[in-house]
């Protein structure tokens, strides 16, 4: 693999580009450990600004067009919407799972099926939320139960 | 080609639970002989039922009461289809015993689907806890 370093143009932020051919294991795995690693979000709450680490964050859930980023104990507001969160985290431990929620599944503490082929996710913070039937293949892949 | 195995996912349970059933009303009710067209009969009744479960799908949304609801609106479909089968294959006279009893089979068969549904969600979900166990050893 050919690692090339160049300087941003000046005020520009730092940016990561993989180029390849097809994302292997090892360029997911990178990929995993770039985000799950070092990236921080900004959250609001009546505190203020608190910058997040990915990893502290069990799940998001978009409420009247506000999207709430939920920790062990503290909820915060971020300014993204819930697309570009799924797009950004797509190779993470986060899973887009419902319309309005996407989880963190290394957060998970343990599954069970609940009714129409949906699957409640008990947190461990002690927090439920389910994960809609169509979202469920995902999940396997993400464990990597494909099938 | 989802709706297509869904529809085979159900045929597959619901022709269990029809073969169950019949096995036990023949066993029960006469010498414990069956023709032959029987056989046929089962199968087409289970491709008709299957074919009313896989349109019998609610909103994801669906509160646990409106779910419960759908499921006896479902059940009164069935045994609509199957009183409808009964009298066409001659299982059952048109009378109030005889749709009772029908009535009483489609519960019965109802009931053996449902629970190997739900067992296959369990071992399902089981196997998920199990993977998550491994990759984060919750």
């Amino acid at each position: 693999m050919k690692i090339t370093i160049e300087s941003p143009q000046p005020g520009a932020q730092d940016e990561i580009i993989i180029r390849c051919a097809a994302l292997d294991d090892d360029l997911l795995n990178l990929i995993y450990a770039l985000k799950m690693g070092r990236d921080k979000l900004s959250g609001y709450s009546e505190k203020g600004m608190t910058m997040l680490s990915i990893q502290d964050i069990y799940y998001f859930e978009s409420v009247d067009n506000r999207v709430f980023a939920y920790c062990e104990k503290e909820v915060y507001e971020v300014r993204r919407k819930l697309y570009e969160l799924e797009a950004e985290y797509a190779y993470t431990d986060f899973l887009r799972a419902s319309k309005s929620t996407i989880v963190n599944i290394s957060k998970i503490a343990r599954l069970t099926s609940a009714f129409n082929g949906r699957l409640e996710a008990r947190l461990k913070n002690g927090e439920k939320t389910i994960i809609s039937r169509q979202y469920v293949p995902e999940l396997k892949k993400k464990l990597g139960i494909e099938r | 080609m989802k709706r297509l195995k869904n529809f085979i996912q159900w045929f597959v349970y619901i022709t269990t639970g029809i073969l169950i059933v019949t096995a036990i009303s023949f066993s029960i009710l006469t010498d414990g002989t069956m023709p032959t067209v029987t056989l046929w009969q089962m199968l087409l009744a289970g491709f008709l039922t299957a074919g009313v479960t896989a349109l019998f799908s609610p909103d994801e949304q669906t509160s646990k009461r409106a779910f419960l609801i759908g499921m006896f609106g479902h059940y009164l479909c069935l045994c609509a289809v199957m009183v409808g089968c009964g009298v066409w294959f001659g299982w059952i006279n048109l009378t109030l015993p005889g749709v009772l009893m029908m009535c009483v089979d489609v519960a019965l068969v109802y009931g053996i689907t449902f629970t190997i549904y739900c067992l296959l969600e369990k071992k399902n979900a089981d196997e998920l806890n199990r993977k998550l166990q491994e990759k984060y050893n919750a």
